[in-house]
């Protein structure tokens, strides 16, 4: 059986892992030059108007104005949109109690994760196991939901994956590993979950010991089995496009809710972009490799081009 | 029973179509448009035609591509594919749409969410040519293989790689063509993944790298734009001329002395209008015209060449012509020393220059920019004019476009007018931000290809057709005078070429216009009607 | 670039067969492209609309507007769909030899 210094070095490490794989995809999609504004309605963070889609632009000489803004409609929207999954629901109906079931499944396995660490800080504390009684309950009925509606939701969408021709003919392989993994951790965890005496105990018991990088830690295989999955599904999600949750972020907030104007530091940024080189091919656009793009788009004259 | 694509058929060397469309498979429409005049009035290629242009996709033919001379030519274009590619991904050469790109490519689900918010995929009975991911997953396919680091890798685990070849690119520049750019796919996206961008990025690509652009918004669009002053070819004086022309006989016929000035410096208002309204909807900056002057508006038009037309194509296929044009229409405010520019009734006039264009237009090139929509209901409600709504009253539907609407959320000052003004007004559904596109967007409304209009009428704005009979499913009968009101004269041309089609005015006489026309009709100084039913 | 073949000649033309050549514009083109859309002979109202179009398309490079069209020559717009099958813009312009009206029009 695994046991001793492996766990809290795999484990920590592979958090660590996730940790920096999230932070790369978080500044490589940051680090992009601003772009031109492309923005789509409704924008939530638009007070008064946002609920219907209405921007600045309806008011007379909106420049005036100030610039109302909601803090708690952009929340609310995205609560939904992450929550109940709010477009699925509108446009695609027939998926979407699939994919509900899974993402609340990896909500609930996520919420499991502090309580399972409150129940180990309690028992390193030095506290008896049954102060945790509560805790572990609750701690349960979240993990066991979870567990289910994150299995038939993968399932579901396995099988709408390889059996609706629309989406099977979208669907790749690393589409089909991507939900296989992910339906393996939830797999081994209610295996886990409903064949040891103790589950939760059992993991907090776990927790515990990985926190106090005890020596002697040691756990049944089923629930190795079941940590392992999920800890090599934590290191590879970052590298896929799973990783949506973060770039969600970034299509809604820098792209189709971003209104803002300039200001000074952008005024910056354009001019640095503004002033290198372009390299287009086409005839018309006139670049050489060292003319810069703000030369070039205030060009007057323009050849024709061949099509 | 259609034929199912796959990913891969885009390459398929032999050069036939992928897909045919026939009349039963589209969604239909209301009586007494049921029975389709297509295939009889469908416009076949010829032989000839067949034999100089590519036409490989859906036997409709937009863009005229020349076949190539040789293997030399196809192996240069498909070179120049991969370094356009490339510069797509690059800071230099695209930090103006980078990381909106980057996110579409990298983050789709492949959930097929998006694709019955499109009126094309659903209007043409779901044809899975024209379903929004097809040509966006096939491009993220040949980008991932061609302009991505572990290239190889993704292509091994991603499976159903794409061949890229002459087919191929053709194909796609082609296909890259059957979207309005609407954006109500990305609307659907839970993960914002944007289509209509990835669209406008590949067309961007074969503008910008390869040299190809249909010719009605290149060569006669942006590029005679900047030559002459507009893609219509009217020059400054044919513009002042036309505009005299237009004041002297509205002044005669509605009896109301219409003026325009010109070029007038330190004016409040520089309005710019589409120019292709003065010559094809001539009320609408005649009812300008009316409407400013009634309300005593310190305003002027220029008739300098890039201040006279508001049109900007370069926002459907090409952002340095977009950039070039946007910075004449702000040189052209500042020169004249302006308060703000007014857009006229122009969709991608008002998203190109408010909000696209914003980022370019940097230090004194930023004047303040309005809309057509909150300028005109500052008129209608300043008390300077005088109504009687009762002028109005006939059957009128509101059309909303995609580049005011869903892009820039200008949603309520139309209606408010309309609801003033308009006692028989009623919404089509869905409305507002949720609107279908009229099916002439994304330059459409301005090609005509070879037979693309055919495609146009019976496909992309199919839809919009649909909604327009359903909204006066109360009155149908051509008894009752009915009005589409699009306060953009791309979706006006898109409105007129279907309903020439489908003689819409004649069976169910419904005819399309803008909005300013509606206001001077209700005026109610002006005794003779403004609107003129006659067809 | 497209040819046809108009009252024995061979013409540049668009896809949708509107002359690339004005100069080499004929009263014999005007009749080949009528009969093409069904219309045997022109009369003197087809010429006055056609002259006035050609005039003005030589002098200014683009159409004129519909509305002028119709006070100079005095037709209503239905007395040119009545004379021009497919219309001013469409068989009217085809017929005088000058270029398809493009940009918004």
């Amino acid at each position: 059986m695994i046991s001793g210094i492996f766990w809290p070095v795999f484990v920590f490490s592979a958090i660590a892992l996730f940790v920096i794989g999230t932070a790369y995809r978080v500044l490589s999609l940051s680090r992009q030059p601003v772009h031109l504004r492309w923005e789509l309605s409704p924008i939530p963070h638009v007070k008064g108007r946002g609920s219907y889609g209405g921007s600045d632009f309806e008011e007379f000489e909106w420049w005036k104005g100030p610039r109302r803004r909601s803090l708690l409609a952009p929340l609310a929207y995205m609560a939904v949109e992450i929550f109940l999954l709010r477009s699925v629901f509108k446009n695609n109906k027939r998926l979407w109690p699939f994919s509900l079931g899974m993402h609340l499944g990896v909500y609930l396995i996520i919420l499991t994760a502090p309580l399972y660490v409150a129940v180990a800080i309690i028992l390193a504390g030095g506290m008896p196991s049954s102060d945790t009684n509560s805790l572990r309950e609750v701690t349960y009925v979240l993990g066991v939901t979870g567990y289910l509606l994150g299995i038939s939701g993968v399932l579901g969408l396995l099988v709408l994956r390889s059996v609706v021709n629309d989406l099977r003919s979208f669907t790749s392989a690393s589409g089909y590993f991507n939900l296989a993994f992910l339906g393996a951790v939830f797999l081994s965890g209610i295996n886990a979950c409903l064949s040891l005496p103790d589950f939760t105990g059992t993991v907090g018991q776990y927790a515990k010991d990985l926190i106090t990088l005890d020596p002697t830690i040691s756990i049944p295989f089923l629930l190795s089995l079941h940590v392992i999955i999920s800890i090599l599904f934590l290191i590879y999600l970052p590298w896929t496009n799973m990783s949506h949750f973060i770039a969600k972020y970034f299509t809604y907030h820098s792209v189709r809710w971003n209104d803002a104007p300039r200001d000074a530091k952008m005024d910056t940024e354009l001019r640095r972009l503004m002033g290198r080189p372009v390299s287009w091919s086409a005839g018309h656009v006139q670049a050489d490799g060292d003319r810069s793009w703000i030369e070039i788009a205030t060009e007057k004259a323009t050849d024709e081009k061949t099509p | 029973m259609k034929k199912r694509l796959k990913l891969t058929d885009i390459s398929r060397e032999e050069d036939s179509q992928l897909t045919e469309i026939v009349p039963d498979d589209l969604i239909p429409l209301p009586a007494p448009y049921d029975k389709p005049g297509w295939p009889a009035d469908f416009q076949q290629l010829t032989a000839d035609q067949q034999q100089r242009l590519v036409c490989n996709l859906d036997g409709f033919v937009a863009l005229g591509l020349p076949r190539p001379r040789n293997e030399a030519e196809e192996k240069k274009y498909t070179e120049l594919f991969i370094s356009g590619m490339n510069k797509l991904l690059s800071r230099e050469n695209n930090w103006t749409f980078l990381q909106p790109l980057l996110l579409s490519l990298d983050y789709c689900a492949r959930c097929q969410t998006c694709n019955d918010a499109c009126h094309v995929y659903v209007a043409s009975g779901k044809n899975d040519l024209y379903r929004p991911t097809y040509r966006s997953e096939i491009f993220r396919n040949l980008v991932s293989r061609h302009a991505r680091r572990r290239g190889k890798l993704r292509g091994i685990f991603g499976g159903k790689n794409v061949d890229l070849n002459w087919s191929t690119i053709s194909r796609l520049y082609e296909l890259s063509y059957r979207c309005n750019l609407c954006r109500r796919c990305a609307q659907a996206c839970p993960m914002g993944v944007d289509n209509g961008l990835i669209t406008r990025e590949i067309r961007k690509l074969f503008s910008q790298e390869l040299g190809w652009a249909p010719q009605e918004l290149h060569e006669k669009g942006t590029v005679l734009q900047l030559k002459v002053g507009s893609p219509t070819g009217m020059s400054p004086d044919v513009l002042r001329d036309n505009v005299a022309f237009l004041d002297d006989d509205f002044s005669t016929s509605i009896g109301f002395n219409v003026s325009t000035p010109w070029d007038k410096e330190g004016a409040d208002v520089l309005l710019i209008h589409s120019a292709g309204d003065i010559l094809s909807f001539p009320e609408s900056p005649a009812a300008f015209s009316i409407l400013c002057q009634a309300a005593g508006i310190d305003w002027t038009l220029s008739s300098e060449i890039g201040g006279y037309d508001g049109v900007n194509y370069g926002l459907f296929y090409d952002d340095i012509q977009l950039a070039r044009i946007a910075v004449r229409h702000a040189e052209t405010a500042r020169k004249l020393n302006v308060n703000k520019i007014v857009m006229g009734e122009c969709g991608h006039q008002h998203k190109a220059l408010m909000t696209v264009a914003d980022r370019v237009l940097t230090g004194d090139l930023n004047i303040p920019r309005e809309s057509a929509m909150t300028f005109l209901e500052d008129i209608v409600f300043s008390g300077k004019i005088n109504f009687d709504p009762s002028k109005n009253d006939f059957p009128v539907t509101l059309h909303d476009p995609c580049n005011i609407v869903r892009n820039l959320g200008i949603v309520g000052p139309q209606r408010r007018i309309l609801r003033y003004l308009c006692p028989q007004f009623r919404e089509m559904m869905p409305h507002g931000v949720d609107n279908y596109c009229c099916g002439g967007g994304g330059g459409f409304s301005v090609m005509s290809g070879v037979n693309f209009t055919n495609w146009k009428v019976n496909i992309a704005g199919r839809m919009k057709f649909k909604q327009v009979l359903e909204a006066f499913s109360d009155r149908p009968g051509p008894e009752v005078k009915k009005y589409v009101c699009a306060p953009c004269l791309n979706c006006k041309l898109q409105f007129r070429d279907m309903f020439s089609y489908y003689r819409a005015g004649e069976k169910s006489g419904i005819k399309c216009g803008g909005l300013a026309e509606l206001i001077v009709n209700a005026m109610a100084d002006i005794k003779q009607a403004f609107i003129s039913w006659e067809e | 670039m497209p040819q046809m073949d108009l009252a024995g000649q061979k013409y540049e033309v668009d896809e949708h067969g509107f002359m690339q050549e004005t100069s080499r514009w004929t009263e014999d083109v005007a009749r080949a492209y009528a009969s093409l859309e069904n219309v045997k002979e022109l009369t003197a109202d087809h010429w006055k609309a056609i002259n006035y179009l050609r005039s003005y398309y030589l002098q200014n490079g683009i159409c004129p507007m519909v509305r002028r069209l119709i006070k100079e020559t005095g037709f209503t717009l239905k007395r040119l769909y009545d004379l021009f099958p497919n219309g001013p813009a469409q068989s009217a312009c085809k017929w005088a030899g000058v270029p398809k009206p493009t940009g918004c029009v």
